[in-house]
């Protein structure tokens, strides 16, 4: 069944204001295969996905769908033509029912009443659902439903539109490794049904288990496309950065000193409980587990953002309560959040105010604030954590992710924490941006800052942190040295199953 | 969340405060039941031989309309024990207002009062008093089917627009400009007045409106609009307000450029500022419409009727006050704000 | 090919660059010109709309609702809204009036009206950021009850006979200029020292930007969001006794729909409804622009129920010229 082209884009070129954005791109894609695509931020997959669903024109170049030339007029052309794309950001309409969103904008209308035809379209709706395994109404309420479900609802509404070719970005971003399995097979499902399939990811371990060829873009040019029994993730990773994987996670020891923290017997009703650890001076540990374990909760507890039920915390010798998240951070301890556009920045504020607000009073004399303190000190730490940015003054939203992550920790390392808790520092942001960030989390572990940090990912757990701890079901179910520590070892733990 | 427990307390604080100011105003009503004999009971009692009769207002917060409830008041206090007297607030709203007299209706009430909100949303409160055979009396404003009604106790606002403008004729001898200043549009006493003037203008061929624009009831709007009317250099004679209120802001206005003695400004309702400005002849003259009058008769018909005597309307002509006659209704206008301070 | 994206790169941050200051003027500059139009269009309808008295006039006019536009310039910055300032600024007229009805020396009354002010928005301030309630709603209820007790304490009327002293509050002129206008003109400094160059107006823009992140960067959400409802409330108080001194009475129905007018001032001058942007200068704009269009409106006379259409209307152009120049 795979062999011949679905999908053929040659020589694409596309410049936006006289920024090349894709530079002489091919990508051919066969039938009924699963086709990675990869590449860093900024490579230029979204543009050339944007061409293929005809949001954007090419300046040159054509796109070929089997084998017959086709351009787009606007995006609904290329709907029709039977390709449709799962965002990475779902928005959906929370309110409606699965059916109603599904058929959202083209509802199918009884000729009698001119009303909607709910029962035809609640019916359609429940065989695209049985057809994806899903267990749920066509009636229900999309509010209800989890990440994963309404990911797979988005899938049901590419199928619904026929689609031949279905591009996914980034679909398991927040999804737990359960329901990545479950949307595994469901790919695999639309594969035998002759589906093809345009899978956009940073992870690895993914694209190995589920893709059939992946090519890969780098500053908007095409660096190669290749069969995946054919290359082995260095030289995956070496094509997308132009380096080797060795370079993504420096070998530092760190040197550890005195417990800075204590957490003894943590609890707060139905999310964990028996939470006891100790954290170093200059010491990173990594806080493994699965989605749901526990883990992000824990650590709003510790800082106040949370109310703990019982247990106490033991800061540099002294007990202490954090009731408001000001409190830690009067007391030098600081969270960078697993979500950094909502709980992370101020979006449409500048990169200088974003930096300098939690320490915006260092910088006033007798009550204002002096605007040129505050200027160089937020160019000093853009300077030193790399940041690439044109001014200051432009907003957070127009950084790519990598870069706002940096935005974030440049606002916590200015208050000078002595801890530092980072909630999945990394996501979705790519691998040049992630060395990057890695280099800085051991320079402040070197400085002596103690470190905590919840990760999903299992390359950066095992790379960075000194111990781990594993949680499963709001419970450490291990600990882990560096020296011991391995995937499966992790895995095992954090399934609830013990390592002998 | 960290602060449900605060949030707890913050609403038994909340509570609390609640039932104290309850409490408090519980007092102050006692307070006024004492001074009023039998008034404001929540419910009409109807006994035999106690006369109910129920009052809608149409807001407690109009100047007016606080003197026609002293009015009806005091005129309840001469009756004593033999007459129950229940007055609520409409709050400006006339559906509000129509459930007040349903609620009157299926207490038994033997006569009510309205002092409708609206000429045609009120209407519908006189129809359900009709057909429930009890007498009803407008006050201060009629409605749409005012034929229906008992009785109106009132005065005619397209009189009191008369009486102004004819004034204003008079003092520059048939011709100049006026320049008017409305109350809320579409009220019915704006529209009334309104009328008024202009049959004295159309029988003044040489006097003509300049300007004219709402300054709905206000004293800062009605200064705005007389300042930005000023500046352009257009002469104006005399300034007619719909209201007192109004006509003060027009004053400060003519007084910050110093045109006190070039423009005569008139106003309707004798507040006591107004009638000072009279008295030291700074202002020209107001309307003396007699509220508490209103009030009392409407309450005198309402007993009578309830009594099964047949009433009649009452119209209580407006008045015009001007320095010649200010002495007799600065005391006149004593008494009304002594008694509207009592009932409120 | 290096050298070649380096200059690609570069020639990407020039471009970006000045495509960011581009916007950030005409963002800035849009309802400026929006303003100038207007004007532009009036002096040439009015011969006497740029004459300096005339000019006076709408200062003076625009003095009160300007005052308390710049408390809510803050509040709408911070994500919320204020629904009650239209009561609470007749209750302070009446507060004051009352004061200085019972010979309190002047000075005191200004300052207890002021603080009045300030209570009903502390209890504002409290009631929406300790009980988690929308500040549309606190800020309703504060609506009604301060007039309520606007009403109460005047028994209805309005009051006067308050000592001449008061009324040169009001009628002061310095340098040509009335005392109300300083007023205005020092609150407006205040103000924008107050947003711009302090820790709590970068707060504030925070909280009303986004308020997770601005909880998890450490700020005392409460403390900020209960100061900004007083400091509302003292510039609504402040505006009430300027009220006060201009009409020479303490009204409880004063100021009916002056919420509206201050809301509309604030969003015309660029504030975000949705809160983390503004300048005081753009509520400032707002404020002349609703000005000089009643303003305008009277010296033509045009008649009264097509002056609230024309307003609508030019209001609504004003911020469409805005956001299109932004785009």
């Amino acid at each position: 069944m795979t062999g011949q082209n679905i999908l053929q884009m040659q020589n694409i070129h596309k410049a936006f204001g006289g920024v090349i954005a894709l530079d002489n791109v091919s990508f051919n894609v066969k039938k009924g295969s699963v086709h990675a695509l990869m590449g860093e931020n900024g490579a230029g997959k979204s543009t050339l996905m944007k061409i293929l669903l005809g949001i954007n024109k090419p300046d040159q170049g054509t796109i070929c769908i089997d084998n017959k030339e086709v351009t787009w007029d606007k995006p609904s052309d290329a709907l029709a033509a039977g390709i449709s794309m799962i965002h990475q950001e779902l928005n959906p309409v929370p309110h409606l029912s699965i059916a109603e969103n599904i058929f959202l904008g083209r509802e199918p209308i009884n000729k009698r009443t001119g009303f909607i035809d709910y029962k035809r379209m609640n019916e359609e709706t429940s065989h695209l659902l049985k057809e994806l395994d899903l267990q749920v109404a066509p009636t229900e309420l999309v509010a209800n439903l989890s990440v994963a479900k309404i990911q797979l609802i988005e899938i049901a509404k590419a199928i619904s539109y026929q689609a031949q070719i279905v591009v996914m970005d980034e679909p398991t971003s927040a999804i737990s490794n359960k329901e990545v399995d479950k949307l595994f097979q469901i790919i695999q499902k639309l594969k035998t049904n002759g589906v093809t399939v345009i899978y956009i990811s940073h992870k690895m371990e993914e694209v190995f288990s589920i893709c059939d060829d992946v090519t890969v873009l780098r500053d908007g040019s095409f660096i190669g496309t290749e069969s995946i029994r054919e290359i082995n993730m260095n030289q995956l990773v070496s094509m997308m950065v132009g380096r080797k994987i060795e370079d993504v996670f420096p070998q530092v020891t760190h040197n550890t000193g005195e417990v800075i923290l204590k957490a003894n017997n943590l609890e707060s009703k139905g999310l964990f409980q028996n939470i006891s650890f100790q954290l170093k001076k200059g010491e990173i540990l990594g806080f493994a587990g699965l989605m749901g374990a526990g883990r992000t909760e824990i650590m709003e507890a510790i800082f106040g953002l949370r109310k703990l039920d019982k247990g106490e915390l033991i800061y540099k010798g002294k007990k202490v309560i954090f009731k408001h998240p000001q409190d830690a951070v009067k007391n030098k301890i600081i969270l960078v959040p697993e979500d950094r556009k909502n709980s992370g920045l101020v979006l449409n504020h500048s990169i200088r105010q974003n930096i300098s607000l939690t320490t915006i009073g260092n910088y006033t004399q007798k009550g204002l604030i002096k605007a040129k303190k505050e200027r160089s000190v937020v160019e000093r730490i853009i300077e030193k954590l790399r940041i690439k940015v044109s001014n200051m003054e432009q907003s957070a939203s127009s950084l790519s992710g990598g870069n706002q992550q940096k935005v974030v920790l440049a606002k916590c390392l200015l208050s000078d924490p002595e801890i530092i808790i980072l909630d999945e520092p990394t996501r979705g942001i790519d691998i040049k941006a992630k060395s990057e960030i890695y280099k800085i989390i051991n320079e402040l572990a070197q400085q002596g800052k103690g470190i905590i940090m919840i990760s999903s990912e299992m390359p950066e757990i095992l790379g960075l942190s000194d111990r781990i701890l594993v949680l499963h079901q709001g419970q450490i179910t291990g600990e882990l040295l560096k020296k011991d520590a391995t995937q499966e070892k992790i895995l095992q733990l954090a399934m609830g199953r013990n390592v002998s | 969340m960290g602060f449900l427990i605060k949030k707890w307390n913050l609403s038994s604080l909340f509570v609390i405060s609640l039932l104290v100011l309850l409490f408090i105003s519980g007092c102050a009503n006692q307070q006024s039941e004492e001074a009023t004999a039998s008034n404001k009971s929540e419910n009409l009692s109807d006994s035999e031989d106690t006369i109910s009769i129920g009052v809608s207002i149409q807001g407690f917060k109009g100047m007016f309309t606080n003197y026609i409830r002293a009015g009806i008041m005091e005129e309840a206090k001469k009756h004593g024990k033999s007459v129950n007297v229940v007055v609520v607030d409409a709050e400006d709203r006339a559906d509000k207002q129509i459930g007040q007299i349903e609620n009157f209706i299926s207490q038994g009430a033997d006569a009510i009062i309205l002092n409708p909100v609206d000429r045609i949303a009120s209407a519908p409160a006189v129809d359900a008093a009709v057909k429930a055979g009890i007498p009803i009396i407008t006050v201060n404003t009629q409605t749409d089917n005012q034929s229906k009604a008992s009785a109106f106790v009132g005065s005619d606002d397209f009189e009191a627009g008369k009486i102004q403008m004819d004034f204003i004729a008079k003092e520059l001898g048939g011709k100049g400009n006026v320049a008017i200043l409305h109350g809320a549009m579409g009220h019915s006493a704006q529209i009334g007045r309104y009328e008024g003037y202009k049959s004295i203008l159309e029988e003044n061929p040489n006097m003509q409106i300049i300007f004219e624009n709402t300054a709905e009831w206000q004293t800062d709007k009605a200064l705005s609009i007389v300042e930005n009317w000023l500046v352009t250099g257009k002469n104006i004679d005399a300034i007619a307000a719909n209201s007192d209120t109004m006509a003060l802001g027009a004053k400060s206005a003519i007084d910050a450029v110093g045109k006190s003695n070039d423009i005569l400004v008139l106003g309707m309702d004798a507040i006591p500022n107004m009638l000072k400005g009279i008295e030291n002849g700074q202002i020209s003259g107001t309307i003396w419409q007699d509220g508490i009058g209103q009030g009392k008769y409407s309450l005198d018909l309402a007993v009578k009727a309830a009594k099964g005597e047949t009433i009649d309307d009452y119209l209580i002509p407006y008045e015009l006050i001007t320095k010649e006659n200010i002495d007799k209704y600065k005391k006149m206008a004593e008494e009304r704000d002594e008694l509207s301070e009592k009932y409120n | 090919m290096k050298a070649n994206t380096h200059l690609e790169s570069q020639t990407k941050n020039i471009w970006s660059q000045s495509r960011l200051k581009i916007k950030g003027y005409a963002g800035k500059y849009g309802i400026l010109i929006g303003f100038i139009a207007i004007c532009i269009f009036l002096s040439f309808a009015s011969p006497v709309f740029l004459t300096s008295a005339n000019l006076i006039n709408i200062l003076k006019q625009v003095s009160i609702i300007g005052i308390v536009s710049m408390g809510m310039t803050m509040i709408i910055i911070s994500g919320g809204i204020d629904l009650s300032v239209g009561s609470i600024l007749a209750l302070t007229s009446v507060v004051v009036a009352v004061c200085a009805q019972n010979s309190i020396p002047l000075i005191l009354c200004i300052l207890i009206a002021i603080a009045v002010g300030g209570l009903a928005g502390m209890i504002n301030g409290y009631v929406t950021a300790k009980g988690a309630i929308s500040p549309f709603i606190v800020t309703l209820g504060m609506m009604t009850v301060a007039r309520g007790i606007a009403l109460i304490i005047s028994n209805g009327m309005p009051v006067s006979g308050l000592p001449e002293t008061f009324f040169t509050l009001g009628s002061t002129v310095f340098l040509g200029l009335p005392l109300p206008v300083y007023i205005f003109f020092l609150m407006i400094f205040v103000t924008t020292i107050l947003l711009k160059k302090t820790r709590f107006g970068r707060h504030l823009y925070a909280i009303g930007g986004n308020e997770q992140a601005a909880l998890v960067s450490g700020i005392n959400i409460t403390k900020v969001k209960v100061w900004v409802y007083v400091i509302g409330g003292l510039l609504t108080g402040l505006a009430g006794v300027v009220l006060a001194a201009r009409v020479g009475a303490g009204q409880p129905n004063a100021a009916v729909g002056y919420e509206l007018d201050a809301i509309a001032a604030v969003v015309i001058g660029g504030v975000s409804f949705s809160g983390g942007i503004g300048h005081p200068l753009g509520a400032l704009l707002g404020t002349l622009i609703i000005g000089v269009i009643n303003n305008g409106l009277d010296l033509m006379n045009v008649p009264t129920y097509y002056q609230q259409i024309i307003k609508g209307l030019i209001i609504v152009a004003a911020v469409l010229l805005d956001k299109n120049r932004a785009k």
